[in-house]
Order: structure tokens, then sequence, then C-alpha cells
């Protein structure tokens, strides 16, 4: 499912822009696997980083804020490409798929952000629509899977509310069901827990566990120790920006 | 709950694109560029029917003068097969007859020839009015037999000495490039350009004025000049030529050696092509016609770089909206076909109110450029048949339809299409650029 053989990513800076405030590499900004960079570069957020998941797999993705947890999920998710190294996704390796592939790779993937990212113009229903009217179904099937999806994070009378009208927990539901919603083949999550309560928290792990029985490849970085000792799974990790350990 | 859930079932797409791309710049500027489309393009429409009409009248007529018509024949020319034109009857009524029936003679044998006509005096006295006024009618009524023939556009009265021996003003202008009538009353009014005037001045010699009553031989006065039918001015006598005025088979029939045939018969006859110059004209029209296809490739630039920097500051606008629709899976072509819908619609709009707006000027433009076009003009007193009372609405509006040229009612209707095209175009291929920094 997932293959990463001597990785580096380097977040490539606007011109003028500080170190911190660097934006993802991408191939549009001269960005590529190709590009030279020198190996273990200082500049790079993820370094050497060689990893093999199997699909249908199971991994809690840990390790110390600024240890590279996020940008390896992005990486993952395609939202920046690698800088150096091998990357191979649901078998494609990504440094030969053109766009129109990688941008079918995403529609495979489920991912919660960090920071939700959520579509402030949209209600919640349209938010968790989106993808599934990105992959063109029939308005009502959407309807009532995303109802269902919705009624299942417990947010059944909100429909039609916008995010910035609901909570943290609430806005963090949504993107959970935006990411859930189409039964996605790699589902990836960063920090999914972090504004929910225990119960909630639970119930989500329980609902990512349940798709990974039915096939589902699933990552989920966190710092819930709690969680990762009520569902023991292997580990990867992550360091100051390399892996550590794999399982 | 009903307003909600019906909102809801309207798919939407996050990308916010009313705010992206406002409804009301984008639209207004594209209709400015579409009312210049349009005036450009009647430009354009304009100078290909004068070039069209140019080529195909005036520059298929011949214009002959025969000085002292009814003078006596020359002897014509012996050698057999050298005639202009391919004329074959060399020297057919050279011998016994009068110098216009021989040069007739000669030219209705030219096969080249496909109508020939005198004008009459009637058409000459018409074509001296401009310049001569009411003398000219009250000398044709004293001293004409009536048998036609006076004198043409271009040799006529420019050459005349007045009775006062001053120069007449606007020497050298051809009174016929005046005349409306037919397409061979345009060959002749082109025959009056300054340079075929300039080429007939030694028409001034024939053109003697002789003072009416002054004992010498005024038209009225003079049996000889009545009987020959000399056009005269009142109170002078002026032996004007004879005009013929040949259409020929080809604009570029060359005259080969006609002139010197004709001058053998009846020396010092012209002959006058109006194919130079009506190649001129086209030349002129068809410069005409390049430059308003320049100025609408221009204009569709400018439309495409508005519509390009609508449709940069709209990603700039939503960026943050479309990376979230990117990265949940949105292909290129998804993104920037949703922005060029946005761009073809509002572009669309923008295009029909241009060409909207256009049509009133256009019906002006139309209708000074009518005479100029073969159209009649209009009543006195009304700007435009279309806009003079009808009797009926569907009157009204057969008049306004007639007013633009054909071509310019289908073309018009395209502007709309094109612009909504450059839109859709533009958008997409700024889009597609833009996401290119996106993974």
């Amino acid at each position: 499912m997932i293959r990463l053989d001597d990785v580096g990513l380097r977040y490539e800076r606007a011109r003028g822009q500080p170190r911190d405030g660097a934006r993802a590499g991408g191939r549009g900004h001269g960005g590529g696997m190709r590009d030279g960079q020198t190996r273990g570069s200082p500049d790079e957020v993820l370094r050497d980083i060689a990893l093999d998941i199997p699909a249908g797999a199971f991994r809690w993705v840990l390790g110390p804020s600024g240890a590279g947890k996020s940008s390896l999920l992005r990486l993952l998710h395609l939202s920046v490409l690698p800088t150096r190294g091998q990357m191979e996704l649901m078998g494609i390796p990504i440094h030969r798929a053109r766009r129109a592939v990688l941008a079918r790779l995403r529609r495979r993937i489920g991912v919660v952000f960090q920071d939700l990212r959520l579509l402030p113009e949209l209600s919640a229903f349209d938010n968790v629509a989106l993808r599934l009217r990105l992959d063109g179904l029939p308005e009502a099937r959407i309807e009532r899977e995303v109802g269902e999806m919705l009624r299942w994070v417990g947010l059944g009378a909100k429909l039609d509310v916008r995010p910035r009208q609901l909570s943290g927990g609430e806005q963090q539901r949504v993107a959970i069901a935006r990411a859930v919603v189409h039964r996605p083949p790699l589902l990836l999550a960063d920090e999914p827990t972090a504004a929910l309560d225990d119960r909630q928290a639970v119930r989500l792990i329980e609902l990512f566990r349940e798709l990974n029985q039915l096939g589902s490849t699933v990552l989920v970085a966190t710092h819930n120790d709690g969680l990762i000792r009520r569902f023991p799974a292997p580990a990867l990790r992550m360091d100051r920006g390399t892996l550590r350990s794999d399982g | 709950m009903a307003e909600a859930a019906a909102s809801r079932r309207r798919p939407r797409d996050g990308l916010g694109l009313r705010r992206a791309i406002s409804d009301r710049l984008l639209p207004a500027l594209v209709a400015a560029m579409t009312f210049l489309a349009a005036l450009t393009l009647a430009g354009v429409v304009g100078a290909t029917v004068l070039a069209t009409r140019w080529q195909q009248g005036a520059a298929t007529i011949l214009t002959v003068q025969v000085p002292r018509p009814d003078d006596p024949a020359g002897p014509g020319e012996a050698e057999p097969g050298a005639i202009g034109l391919g004329t074959s009857a060399n020297g057919v009524a050279a011998a016994g007859s009068t110098r216009i029936a021989a040069v007739t003679a000669l030219l209705r044998a030219s096969p080249a020839v496909i109508r020939l006509r005198r004008l009459e005096n009637r058409e000459l006295v018409a074509l001296l009015r401009p310049w001569l006024g009411g003398m000219a009618e009250s000398g044709a009524r004293a001293g004409s037999a009536g048998d036609g023939s006076g004198t043409a556009a271009s040799n006529g009265p420019m050459g005349a000495d007045r009775h006062d021996g001053t120069p007449p003003a606007g020497a050298g202008q051809g009174p016929a490039a005046r005349s409306e009538a037919d397409a061979d009353a345009a060959g002749i009014g082109l025959h009056g350009t300054p340079e075929s005037a300039a080429g007939h001045g030694h028409e001034a010699g024939d053109l003697t004025a002789n003072r009416a009553g002054d004992g010498e031989g005024g038209a009225g006065s003079d049996p000889r000049r009545a009987e020959t039918g000399d056009t005269t001015i009142a109170g002078f006598a002026l032996p004007l030529p004879a005009v013929l005025q040949l259409r020929l088979r080809d604009a570029h029939t060359p005259l080969g050696d006609l002139p010197r045939r004709l001058a053998a018969v009846a020396p010092e006859t012209a002959v006058e092509q109006n194919g130079d110059w009506s190649d001129r004209l086209l030349s002129l029209a068809q410069s005409l016609q390049a430059c308003a296809v320049l100025a609408l490739l221009v204009v569709a630039g400018v439309a495409a770089a508005v519509v390009a920097a609508a449709t940069r500051a709209g990603l700039s606008a939503r960026r943050e909206a479309i990376e979230i629709v990117h990265g949940l899976g949105a292909t290129d072509g998804y993104i920037a076909g949703r922005f060029a819908e946005r761009a073809g619609v509002l572009a669309l709009g923008g295009g029909i109110a241009g060409t909207a707006l256009s049509l009133p000027p256009l019906f002006v433009l139309c209708r000074l450029a009518a005479p100029f076009a073969g159209g009649g003009p209009a009543a006195p007193g009304v700007i435009h048949p279309a806009l003079a009372p009808a009797d009926t609405l569907g009157g009204t509006v057969a008049a306004l339809f007639a007013t633009l040229p054909l071509a310019l009612w289908i073309a018009l209707p395209l502007l709309p299409l094109i612009a909504s095209v450059i839109g859709w175009l533009t958008a997409q291929a700024t889009v597609r650029t833009w996401l290119r920094r996106l993974p």
C-alpha cells in the first residue's frame, strides 16, 4: 500500500520568507524527487524515510511535536511531494504519475488534517458531501450517505450549520465524517481526537478500527497515550524528521 | 427547515466562484470590449462591401470621349488584326461617316465590350449641374439639338473658360463623383477623379466658350451648333465631346492599341479605363479591412487579458478553498472548468450587453455610409427611414433590419459567443497554469 525508499522532504521557502513560514514543496516550485538534494540536508523536514506498510494495516504515528508526524502524513496524502527518494502509493510510483493520476489517488485517501480545513461557506452537510460529489455520485445517494455519516458523529441536527457556528469538537467531527464518508482504502488522521472528549475519541478510534477491518489502511498520529494503550497497534516513531522505528 | 433542505440539495463545490469573479466588473469590461468589436466589425463589413462594389462595378467600366463627334471620321488604320480589345473590325465605318459613328462601330466590334452606351444629354447636364448650376440646363435647352452629345464628368466644365476668363472653381473635380444612380453612373464618377481630370487637360482646348449674342456664334444663334447637337451653356456654345460608356467583360481587360485605333478614326479621342483607379480603391479598402481585423484581434487580446486578470484575482481570493478542494482530489480540469464556466457565462452576458449597445450607433453609421454602398438617402429631415414614423410596428422592425448589411446581422450575434469562448478559454488556461504550483 505504502512504500517509501530513502525519501526526503524539504519545504521550499517563498522568496524573502523565513524558514518557519516555508511553503510545501511541489512540482511547480522546482521540487522533485531527483533534484540532487543533498542527502540528509538540514533543510529537510523528513530525511531518509524508508517505509513499507501493507494494505489493511493499522499504524499509530508517534513522536514529539516537530518530529515530522504531520509532514509524513502530508507526504502520504500527496499534499506535498518528496524532494528525493522513491515513493509508491497504492501501487503507483508517484514520481512518474501524471497530475490527473495524483488527483485520482487523493480521492482514494481519507484525511483528517490537524487544522481541519473545512470550507467556511459550506454547511456541514456540503463539506462532507463535497468528497462524494467529486466522485460524481448521484445526489440521492449523497443525501443518504452524508446524512447517515453526520448522524453517526452526532451532528444529525446540524446538517445545515456552517463550520464557524460549530464548536471545535463539532468541526472536528465534520472533518472526520468527510474523511471516512467514502470508505477510503487509505485513511490518514493527524491528531483526530485533539478536540474530542474521551468518549468521542474512543468512538472515533473504534470507527477507524472498523474501517481497518473492512480493508482500509489506517495511520493515526496522536499524543493520546490512553488511546494507544486501549487500541494497541504497531507504531511509526518519528524523531527530528527521521523514522526511528517501523512497528 | 424546508429552505435549508432545498439549499442542501443544490450541489455546491465550495470554490465560492460568486465571490471569486465579480458579476459586475467582468461583464462591464467585456461589454465595453464587445462594443468596440462591434464597431470594428462594422468597419470590416463596410470595407468589404465597398471593395466588392468597386471591384464589381467601376473596374469594368471604360469611358471613351470623342471630341467633335459629328465631324467626318478619319481614314482609320490599314493593317488588319492589330486592334485593341480583340477588335476585328479594323477600319470599319471609318470612311464616309462621323467620328462618333466610327468610334462606336469600332467598339461594338470588340468581343471584350459587353455593353456600350452613349450618355444622353440630360445625363451630361446633370453631371455639369454641380459646377455650372442652372446655366448648364438652360444652355442645353438653348443649344442642344437633343442628340445627346455633350461632356463627361472628367473633362466637362473644368477645362472650360468662363465668360469672364477666370478659371472655374473646383477645376479637376469630377462631378460624377456625386452620382449615385447606378453602377454605370458610379463608373462615371470614378472617371471624374482629379487624376482623370488632369489627364484630360487637352479638352480645355476643345471647350472654347463663345459669348452668346456677341455675333460670333452662340449656340442659340449658330445653326451649325444646333445641328451637330453640341451642348451649350446659356449664353455660350461649348463644343463638348460625346461620351461613350463601355462595360467590359473583365475588369482587367488590357486596352492594347485601342487608343491608337480610335485616334486613327477620331483623333484626340480619349480612352480611360477605371481599372487602375478602382484597383487603388480596392487596395485602400483591403488595407482598411486588414486594419479592422487587426483592431479586432487587439480587442480580443484585451478582452482575454481582462478575463485573465479577473480570474487571477479570483484565484488569489479563493486560494485556500481551491487548495482544500484540490487536496480532496479535484482535478485541474474540474477546478479550471468551474472557473471557466463562470467566466464564460459572465463574458456571454457582457457580450450580449455590448452588442446590444452597439446597435444604435451602427444604425447611424450604416445610414451615413449608405450612399457609398449603393443605398439611397433618407427623406429630407429624416435621420433614417427606420427612424421615420412607420405605419406598423412590423414596418419599423423591417426598416431597422434593412439598415444593417446582412453580413453584419450574421456577424453581430457571434460576438457574444466569441466573447464567451474567449472568457472560457482564458479562464481555463489561467487556472490550469496557476494550479501547476500545487502538487
